[in-house]
């Protein structure tokens, strides 16, 4: 009778049956990976609900209702917009990537541990490395714009988590100059619908944002092929100097050089 | 420079000629609050990424040439877009440009361009 029982509580807390003995396929290994390859043109970006602008730069959203902490609006007030790494043809990275009309590819995925994205825009090409995979992982100090990419799918959905990001003057947004740091976590989470391809993005930050920024934006599935290459042109991206004030654009920029104010929670001390 | 701006454009009107976030934004070297019209003839025509550039020579009252240098959005975006190639406009064309100037020299960020006999070219 105790042997008994004592099978029957490891059955409920261990799984242990005789059913288990016999190696069944789980769940995750007989749903089909979603199929999201294919070009996609931009739809636009949404918030709440709402339409918003793809872009975050002030142009569009007062910079302080973003959840900059004090160190980034230092370094936004601060910062030459002349030594904009943009104008030497450096390119844009997550989540700036997105801010800008370009179409991109998911490539059809040949090999199970990897997905290859390929974008108009700067000729970027992201490896996301699927669960799985024997890539090695990014040193200490393997830091780069794209930074190392970790993808896995949810059900439909394809999930990328991506770090080891370089610090950048504009890996925020890179037509205002909002930074990221070495410490930026982006998460992207796609889903095709029909025709179309969600995204759901939440960045983190916390030298720069002192809470995650989360927006979404979908793109519509096109025949139209990518413009490749995009090939830009050093002395052409750095021709916007010539028009810049010699006293640099933020005297121009009220807003930023005298009233920015954020709101970052104050800090315990010991914390 | 008094001599160059053809055309203000009260801010309201500006809002609704530029679709604020349908493309990249012209970089912040261009004043957003104030619209100039310039016509002019092209000298050199750069198609290329990030930002072709279209020079062109524009005659003050008093007969001096000045050249003037007009910034489009992304190459890529505009042959999509617009159906804009290398060959669009070609040195000698005649041109009107309307767009934003910059704080500094003699240059704009293109919104609506027009050839010689007014057809609507951007």
């Amino acid at each position: 009778m105790v042997k008994i029982l004592a099978c029957v509580m490891f059955v409920l807390l261990a799984g242990c049956s005789s059913s288990t003995d016999v190696a069944t396929p789980s769940k995750a290994d007989t749903t089909p990976t979603p199929n999201l390859s294919g070009i996609w043109a931009r739809k636009g970006c949404v918030k709440d609900g709402k339409s918003i602008p793809c872009l975050l730069g002030p142009q569009f959203v007062d910079p302080e209702t973003l959840p900059f902490t004090h160190r980034a609006l230092a370094f936004i007030e601060a910062f030459d917009e002349a030594l904009n790494p943009k104008y030497e043809c450096s390119p844009a990275s997550m989540p700036s990537l997105l801010a800008d009309p370009y179409d991109f590819r998911i490539e059809p995925q040949t090999v199970p541990d990897r997905l290859t994205f390929t974008y108009e825009k700067d000729d970027i090409v992201r490896t996301i490395w699927m669960e799985g995979h024997q890539h090695p992982e990014p040193t200490v100090y393997d830091l780069t714009i794209q930074g190392h990419s970790h993808g896995h799918y949810e059900g439909n959905d394809l999930v990328i988590e991506t770090n080891k990001f370089a610090f950048n003057p504009m890996g925020l947004e890179d037509n205002s100059n909002f930074p990221s740091s070495t410490q930026k976590r982006v998460v992207e989470r796609y889903r095709r619908e029909g025709n179309l391809l969600k995204l759901d993005v939440t960045v983190e930050d916390p030298l720069i944002i002192y809470e995650p920024i989360r927006f979404s934006e979908e793109w519509e599935a096109t025949d139209k092929p990518l413009v490749l290459p995009y090939d830009c042109d050093l002395q052409q991206s750095q021709e916007p100097r010539k028009y810049m004030p010699p006293g640099g654009l933020n005297s121009l920029r009220k807003p930023i050089k005298t009233t920015l104010h954020s709101n970052e929670p104050k800090q315990e001390a010991g914390k | 420079m008094r001599f160059f701006i053809a055309t203000l454009l009260a801010a309201t009107l500006a809002a609704t000629v530029v679709p604020a976030y349908a493309h990249h934004a012209n970089g912040p070297s261009f004043d957003e609050k104030k619209h100039v019209t310039l016509t002019g003839t092209v000298t050199k025509f750069i198609f290329r990424n990030p930002h072709p550039y279209l020079y062109f020579d524009v005659t003050e009252r008093n007969g001096q040439k000045t050249e003037w240098v007009i910034e489009f959005n992304g190459a890529t975006i505009i042959s999509k877009s617009k159906g804009w190639s290398k060959d669009t406009v070609k040195p000698g064309d005649v041109i009107t440009a309307t767009g934003r100037p910059s704080f500094v020299g003699h240059a704009m960020h293109v919104d609506v361009m027009t050839r010689g006999d007014g057809t609507k070219i951007y």
